[in-house]
Formats: C-alpha cells, structure tokens, sequence
C-alpha cells in the first residue's frame, strides 16, 4: 500500500516538474505582453507577433528596455559585446544556464547588492579552500601520529 | 579476530546512508565544479543537469527513510538533537583520543560526541541545501535578484561547512585505528561485542539488558 501510495505521489510531482521546467519560465504575464505590444506600435502599424524566441531574435539591436519599459535591463548590455558581437536572447533560463560559468556581476554588474555578496563569495572561496587544507593536512597528522604510536604499543 | 554478532544498523538504514553518500559526492563535485568556476561556458549547463538529478536523489534519500521507517528517522532526529553531559565530554576529549592519547572517555550511547555532531551538521546543511537549492532551482526567475544572491550565497556557506567536516568523518570510520570495526559495520550492520562494549558502552548495556529481560 505504501509503495503504490508513493509510487502516485512519485508521479504526480514527477508531472508537475516536467511541465514546470518545460513551461514555466517562458510564460509572459498578460502586463509584460501588454507592454510588449505597446511598444511595437511605436514602429509597426500592424506588428506580426509570431513567438517571443522570433522577436528576440529580429530585434538583437534594441535594449529590453525599450519593449519592456516596465522591467528596466538588469543586465548591462556592455558585458555581452564584450564576447558577442551579437548576443541573441532567447529567455533568462538559457541565458543563465550558458553563462553559469561566469559570476553574477559579470553580466549584472551595475546592479544593488551583487558586488557585496560577490566579495563575500570570493571571501568564502578562499576560505573553503583554506580550512580544507586545514583539515587534511590535520588527518595526515593524525593518521601518521596514531599508526606510528599503535606500532610502538 | 572477534565475532561480529551485534546487530548495529538495519540493512534498511545501510541503503539510505550509502545512497545518500553517492548522491552527496557527485553533488560535491558538481557543486564545487560551479563555486570555483571550473567549468567551461557551455559545461556550466550539463554539470548543473548533472548537479540537479543527483539532488533529487539526495532530497529522495532522507525523505523515502522518514516514509517507510518513520520510527528510525525520528530516532535519528532525536539522536541528533539530544545532548547529554557525557556527549558534550566526548567533545572536549575528543582531539586528545583520536591522536592516540587519552584512553578512558566518557561512556557513549549508540552514537557518540562526534558522530553526534557530524548527523547534526548533515541535518542541518542538508536542510540549508534543500531551501535554498528549490529557490535556485525553481524561483531563480521570480524572486528578487538580490534575493538570489544571498541564497545563493548561503547555499554555499553550508557546501563549505559540510565539506570541511566530510573528509573527517570518513578518515574517522574508515581509516581511524580506534575505530577498525567502523566501516564494516555499516557495510555489513553488524560489530563484535568488545567492539560494542568498548566504545558505545550505554547502548551495549542496553542490548545486554534486553536481552537479559527476553530470556527471563
């Protein structure tokens, strides 16, 4: 009973997941549609709005903040021509994933509050690999010390 | 060479701890992979992947032992949580006994003064892990960013702690003389009776008790 109970408990969140990682980040609320469309009327008499990946993708030139007057670019877009000539943007998800190898401040430098716990990971960084070292130098001491006194005894 | 007929861990508790085990080192390497920037641009992605799977076994491990054996996991909570005089002894002793000094240590029940401490720490980094890990995960895009960061920042602080106090536990179960009988306990559950007797002289007298009220 209590296998076949966490058997379905298994696969209703094991859904849930799936259409979360598939779906959820890459849907706009109606605000940020709204604001979206507003905005292309300021070029297009009758803009063709085919997925938001398109028109990413046909507007490389243009700062989110101007399709996006409520969300103000968080990331400096200086950052990102510094490696692409380019960038082509397609969602925060990918975004982030293909740049998990770089610090946040990298990309979101002009930003409140990342360059201090940027600091304090750095800090942390050099901490974690101190006391580690620490540590094993101690148990290669300890190892030495209690085979050397056992042998004695 | 001793019988090793006392019964120490189920084989139950075996499996968890194990799997729990393999799922930390392959959380460590991952994690560490991305805290020290060792991986390439498009790396990132895959060891994430990588790092994300092995978190659900990690998550799975604890939580899969509290739901078929919720008495055990209780009695894991509690064992943790639970210091007795003897326990905060041990700790104040401990340095001097593991360097081959000090002999006669305070009595211990089924866990002793470190391992108390060392299934402290996992409880409450894992704990740390598996907050801030469901924000990381899951609400990266809807909490403030600032937010974000001190998340992540705190996730790791408690990879930091736990790594530090990981390669001491298993230099002291695997690797310590003074405790030869450590590792084949949880491989195969059981340790002799001196082994017992010895060093978790409260549990053994317990066992020994029962035992006794059982056959009378």
């Amino acid at each position: 009973m209590r296998i076949k109970l966490a058997v379905v408990l298994a696969l209703i969140v094991g859904a849930v997941l799936i259409v979360y990682l598939l779906f959820g980040n890459q849907m706009l609320s109606p605000l940020q549609l709204a604001q979206a469309k507003t905005a292309c009327q300021e070029c297009h008499s009758r803009p063709a709005f085919t997925r938001a990946s398109d028109v990413h993708a046909r507007h490389p030139q243009l700062s989110c903040a101007t399709c996006h007057p409520q969300n103000p670019p968080v990331v400096d877009f200086d950052a990102c021509m510094f490696c692409h000539g380019k960038p082509q943007y397609t969602s925060a998800r990918v975004m982030h994933d293909t740049h998990a190898a770089l610090s946040c401040s990298h990309c979101h430098r002009y930003n409140a509050g990342l360059k201090t716990t940027d600091n304090l990971r750095n800090g942390l960084k050099w901490f974690g690999m101190g006391i580690l070292l620490f540590g094993l130098i101690g148990l290669t001491a300890n190892f030495i010390m209690v085979n050397r006194k056992t042998k004695m005894e | 060479m001793e019988q090793r007929t006392v019964e120490r861990f189920r084989k139950r508790t075996i499996w968890i701890h194990w799997l729990h085990t393999a799922s930390f080192v392959f959380l460590s390497i991952s994690g560490a992979l991305m805290f020290f920037h060792l991986t390439g641009m498009r790396g990132g992605q895959q060891i994430r992947t990588v790092h994300r799977i092995t978190a659900v076994f990690f998550v799975a491990a604890p939580v899969l032992y509290s739901f078929f054996d919720p008495k055990a996991a209780m009695t894991f909570l509690e064992e943790a949580f639970h210091w007795n005089r003897d326990d905060i002894a041990w700790l104040k002793l401990f340095g001097s006994y593991y360097f081959g000094g000090q002999e006669q240590m305070p009595p211990q029940g089924r866990i002793n003064g470190d391992q108390k401490l060392w299934q402290l720490m996992v409880i409450i980094t894992g704990s740390v892990f598996i907050l801030t890990g469901v924000n990381l995960w899951f609400f990266k895009l809807q909490i403030p960013i600032v937010l974000y960061q001190w998340v992540l920042l705190a996730h790791a602080v408690a990879f930091v702690v736990i790594s530090f106090m990981f390669p001491i536990h298993f230099y002291l179960r695997t690797l310590h003389p003074r405790f030869e009988e450590s590792l084949s306990s949880m491989l195969d559950g059981k340790v002799s009776e001196p082994y017992a007797r010895k060093h978790y002289p409260k549990w053994h007298d317990g066992i020994i008790g029962e035992n006794t009220n059982h056959d009378t």
